[in-house]
């Protein structure tokens, strides 16, 4: 199978989809590259698993472009995505092991790889143990990394994530974001659909914001991050704050300072005027707004991505 | 039409897994074998060997000699008769009075232990032709005794469309079991099938399962995986059922005719089949959007059971398409493909039917079983992934108008 190959993994243009009177997702546009690790991110309802929904042809949009490893959407492709829905399940009935070789079948395994590919996919997320349980055994954090290893089983190129954290403990959280990376090192393009957005900064190169079904926010965490910056530093020292020049005002941050720069000061010149006027300096770094911040402050500004 | 075939196999997988499929499809063969069970022990009990009577002719006209092999015991000395009674030689006897002919009474003797059961609670049937031929012996010629005591010999000539006498049918029998056997199966098929489509769709839909087979394979594709699979299950279930019931039939040393001694012409075989598996498929694909709007699988079953009542129209009317197979009505039921396969088959073994309503019936019915399979992959498609609520008819509406 053809890894990090040239091109997109995924490259949607123009999307739009109404429901009667009610405009879902409006002229979306955004691309995933191989290998990348990609946050569609924006609260509920924003549009987001519509979005994800159009781009696997589970409903159709009412305009604009999808295309797949850069092929008009077709049956094959399916073969070569893996998707973990949001709402999502598994015959309770079923054995574990029977699922993942039913699934990996429905993604173009022949019976014997897919039985092969179940073993391989257990052992990958730990649960061998459990392969000839009933999917009803399960307990839930068990349930939500079965289902992982369904949208993985096929070996997919790209892997779609809907809000994969959700229901997870914290324990499985970090196990499930191993995977995630694990997958990135094997050249798997990883699109994580969240409202959860301190897991994407943590994860993701590059993030699509929406909101409101439209794109405000497109490009890589670290620039978005940077756009967004306010001019202020993180500090933790115990020297004399009132005597540092070009602060207009200190903020505590729990053990930390938040000092606010006038206009034009640079941070080097608080970190000299801080040098020679003494003190143990422990933390010192230009503050970043988290990505939430940055999403609260477009939404409020109803800005749309450039 | 890979994935056609796994999504097959899972399903009847899947049925064949659940312990309750089995379950159902034992109980028909065990109801059978209690019904028999109990049928012998009724039997044994009411000892239905036909009893030994007597008779005392004191009115001196029926023979003296009871004629052989019929059950019957012909006495002259009262006394002896009684004796035979009460030592149980017989199971009643019957004084017949020298004043018989101006009184009609006739004395009954049984025993008063004798069992519900007991013969001689009415004067059998044998005594009675005795009597009958005694009274009008004397009267009328040998010819009219003959016909008072068997009025009628019914022979019957049979008129095809044209008013010609049609070609006597020495396997009416298998003329009409055929048909009935296939719209039974048909009712039977669409009901099991019903149950099981909608059962696993619906389960699809409350366990979240749906939207990663979406991901995988078109909603065409997994329609049809689900009801070949499932319609196999549901044909497996009645063969199992046949099968039981001509093994508990020659159990019960009934006279059932087994298929062997059916003479089936390839037609019938041929209509049968064709009309079976088109209504198969006709109404398997309304189901499955029935199942796509339900939110549990109780209320897809009830919805599914107005489709089994449409299917059984035709067998409710039967009297009239019987009577009337050329009719309007039945001809009318011809062309709606709800009740176009029962009808077919229940035309075609009252009548000759022109070619031209059975070609029309299969030509409705393959139309209907393409539009139904269009419209309700739509229904699937928009409806599978609506969680916790049944659409509005408006939004079904759209879903049907919509370009799949």
């Amino acid at each position: 199978m053809a890894r990090n190959g040239t091109g997109d993994a995924l490259r949607v243009s123009g999307l739009f989809k109404t429901y009667g009177t009610t405009r879902i997702v409006e002229d979306m546009s955004f691309s995933v590259g191989r290998g990348e690790v990609f946050g569609l991110i924006g609260p509920n309802g924003a549009g987001k698993t519509t979005t994800i929904r159009m781009t696997l042809r589970i409903i159709q949009p009412d305009a604009g472009d999808v295309l797949m490893f850069g092929k008009p959407f077709d049956e094959d492709a399916w073969s070569r995505v893996g998707y973990l829905p949001e709402e999502r399940g598994l015959y309770r009935s079923a054995r574990v092991f029977d699922v993942l070789v039913y699934l990996g079948q429905l993604k173009g395994l022949s019976a014997a790889d897919a039985k092969r590919r179940a073993g391989e996919t257990l052992e990958l997320i730990g649960m061998t143990g459990h392969a000839h349980k009933k999917v009803s055994e399960l307990s839930r954090g068990m349930g939500q990394l079965i289902q992982f290893g369904s949208t993985v089983v096929h070996n997919p190129e790209l892997v779609i994530l809907d809000e994969p954290f959700s229901g997870l403990d914290p324990v499985n959280t970090e196990k499930l974001k191993e995977l995630v990376l694990g997958l990135q090192k094997q050249g798997m393009a990883v699109i994580f659909s969240t409202h959860q957005m301190n897991n994407v900064e943590e994860l993701c190169d590059r993030v699509l914001m929406i909101n409101h079904g439209r794109a405000v926010l497109y490009g890589p965490v670290k620039e978005v991050k940077e756009r967004y910056r306010k001019n202020s530093l993180i500090l933790s020292w115990n020297g004399p704050r009132e005597r540092v020049r070009g602060v207009s005002r200190w903020e505590p941050r729990g053990e930390f300072w938040e000092a606010y720069l006038k206009d034009g000061v640079a941070p080097e010149s608080v970190l000299v005027d801080m040098v020679q006027l003494g003190g143990a300096i422990r933390h010192f770094e230009p503050s970043m707004p988290t990505l939430h911040e940055v999403f609260l402050r477009v939404a409020r500004d109803g800005a749309r991505a450039p | 039409m890979n994935k056609i075939a796994v999504i097959t196999r899972f399903e009847l997988k899947s049925v064949f897994a659940r312990r309750m499929f089995w379950i159902t499809t034992g109980l028909l063969p065990a109801v059978g074998v209690i019904v028999i069970l109990v049928g012998r022990l009724v039997a044994s009990l009411a000892n239905t060997e036909p009893s030994l009577v007597g008779y005392v002719d004191q009115w001196g006209k029926l023979p003296a000699e009871a004629p052989a092999g019929l059950h019957l015991q012909a006495y002259i000395d009262p006394d002896q008769a009684r004796r035979d009674l009460l030592d149980k030689d017989i199971e009643a006897y019957y004084v017949i009075p020298s004043d018989y002919v101006q009184t009609g009474n006739i004395l009954r003797f049984k025993r008063a232990s004798s069992g519900i059961f007991s013969e001689g609670d009415g004067v059998p049937a044998l005594l009675n032709s005795l009597l009958v031929q005694a009274l009008v012996a004397d009267q009328v010629s040998s010819d009219i005794a003959a016909r008072i005591q068997v009025p009628a010999v019914i022979e019957t000539v049979r008129l095809d469309d044209q008013g010609a006498v049609a070609p006597e049918d020495r396997d009416e029998l298998s003329r009409f079991l055929v048909p009935y056997l296939f719209s039974i199966l048909l009712l039977v098929s669409i009901g099991m099938t019903s149950g099981f489509l909608v059962q696993s769709i619906t389960e699809e839909k409350q366990t979240r399962t749906i939207e990663v087979l979406f991901s995988s394979v078109s909603p065409t594709t997994l329609m049809a995986g689900k009801i070949l699979g499932l319609g196999l299950a549901g044909i497996v279930q009645i063969v199992i059922w046949l099968v039981a019931a001509w093994l508990l039939a020659t159990l019960a040393g009934s006279v059932l005719p087994l298929p062997g001694d059916l003479s089936i012409s390839p037609e019938t075989l041929l209509l049968g089949g064709l009309f079976f598996l088109l209504g198969y498929f006709f109404y398997a694909a309304l189901i499955v959007g029935v199942g796509a709007i339900s939110t549990s699988p109780q209320e897809g079953g009830q919805m599914g059971g107005f489709a089994t009542f449409a299917a059984a129209l035709p067998l409710i009317l039967i009297s009239v398409i019987i009577n009337e197979p050329n009719g309007t009505l039945a001809r009318v039921f011809t062309f709606i493909p709800f009740t176009t396969p029962v009808t077919v088959m229940l035309r075609t073994s009252a009548t000759s039917v022109s070619w031209g309503d059975v070609a029309g019936g299969a030509v409705v019915l393959v139309a209907a079983a393409v539009g139904a399979t269009i419209l309700s992959a739509r229904v699937f498609r928009a409806f599978l992934l609506l969680y916790g609520r049944r659409p509005r008819l408006g939004e079904i509406w759209r879903a049907l108008r919509s370009a799949g």
